[in-house]
């Protein structure tokens, strides 16, 4: 059973108010309405002057802290946006060198859109299991927004600059993943490409496949819905959620909104970071099982089940 | 004082909605779908009850708005004349 070590997010301490965001990302009004009445954004996590390479580095490290290096066997970049970096960068590479990773075999990893992260636990559990005992994976989630075309999707979310670093292992201590579920809807893997109708079926499928996968997971853990404690969803807008949170149903209150209006939509972290201010915050507590959950352009779903553990790495 | 009608409330949205759009709108029975039947998107809506709160003196409430409000004419109808009835209850 794959335990989550150590999680370490990096957000940024600035953020843009949408407000500001106009121009730049050529918001109508009646957008701008939409994002900040109705989808419940109003700030945005900007990481000036950083790039993606120094927010994975800070977040990797952070994760690494106090371990023995040398057990880590997978480095695995999982990102949403498919090219984050110019080819000859080497990302991966790159920061398994800064992080002094000479062990482990480092790789990136998307198409999966915004629940890359969380597929990449699977990912990471599937690897270590041909790894000796002890053996532990570094999961780097997250990217930099380069651009405004990958900041501003129409109509349903503004992304915001964040990243995680997650250390694990089939052995404990830390949190432990009990349940998984993903998804995969082909037929919509153009994304921002389909045309208009097959735009509006996407919209009309998205929240029954969403709640499909995180009962899907919830029953994989062998529990019921109201048996978990807390959704750490993606932070993509309020909106979403409430209708998910109606359709399952489970009262809202057991969904972890407080940072889509702080930091905006941050592509695969944001359930790695809701756990972390989560657990700072109270809002989980050891023994509870909550239930990580993404969706996807493309279009991709996932839901993780994860018991939290006492005494796990705590990253304020 | 603005009605809370069902059939009322359709008028004015037929009526809004063929400005907002700019095109013929059919007329609205209760079981149209927003989305699927009349091809509106996200934006569309919005910026139809930014409309009607100008115009028939609704405040729209969001979260009330995700609970299922926008699936046909007839849910969205129901929401309407409800944010309708709230704004008309004496306070104090």
């Amino acid at each position: 059973m794959l335990h989550l070590h150590a999680v370490a997010p990096f957000v940024p301490e600035h953020s843009v108010a949408i407000e500001d965001l106009r121009v730049p990302i050529g918001l109508s009004e009646a957008e701008y309405q939409l994002f900040t009445r109705f989808l419940g954004l109003e700030r945005i996590a900007t990481a000036t002057g950083l790039t993606t390479f120094d927010m994975l580095l800070a977040a990797g490290r952070e994760a690494l802290a106090g371990t023995d290096r040398s057990k880590v066997r997978y480095l695995i970049h999982a990102h949403a946006v498919q090219h984050v970096a110019p080819p000859q960068l080497r990302l991966a590479h790159s920061l398994r060198e800064g992080l002094g990773l000479g062990g482990a075999r480092s790789f990136a990893m998307s198409h999966q859109s915004c629940v890359a992260g969380l597929y990449a636990l699977k990912v990471a559990e599937l690897l270590l299991g041909a790894q000796p005992a002890g053996s532990t994976a570094l999961l780097l989630t997250g990217e930099k927004i380069f651009s405004p075309l990958v900041q501003h999707l129409p109509g349903t979310t503004i992304t915001g600059d964040a990243a995680a670093a997650v250390l694990v292992g089939l052995d404990g201590p830390g949190d432990a993943v009990i349940g998984r579920a993903h998804r995969t809807l082909g037929e919509f893997h153009r994304s921002r490409d389909m045309p208009p109708a097959q735009q509006r079926r996407y919209h009309h499928v998205y929240i029954d496949a969403l709640v499909s996968v995180m009962r899907d997971a919830v029953r994989d853990a062998g529990l019921e819905l109201e048996d978990v404690s807390l959704v750490l969803p993606h932070n993509v807008n309020r909106f979403s959620w409430v209708a998910a949170a109606t359709a399952l149903p489970i009262p809202l209150d057991r969904v972890y909104l407080e940072n889509i209006p702080k930091f905006g939509h941050c592509y695969c972290c944001d359930p790695f970071v809701n756990l972390t201010t989560a657990r700072a915050q109270g809002a989980v507590h050891p023994g509870d099982p909550v239930l990580m959950v993404s969706g996807g352009q493309g279009a991709t779903f996932g839901a993780v089940v994860v018991r939290i553990a006492e005494g796990t790495r705590r990253h304020d | 004082m603005p009605t809370t009608d069902a059939a009322e409330i359709r008028r004015v949205l037929r009526q809004v909605l063929a400005e907002a759009l700019d095109r013929d709108v059919p007329e609205l029975t209760e079981d149209l779908r927003l989305f699927a039947d009349l091809a509106l998107d996200s934006t569309d809506v919005i910026e139809l009850l930014m409309t009607l709160e100008r115009s028939m003196g609704l405040k729209v409430d969001p979260d009330g708005l995700a609970a299922g409000a926008l699936e046909t004419v007839g849910t969205l109808t129901d929401y309407i004349a409800a944010c309708l009835a709230r704004a008309q209850e004496p306070v104090g």
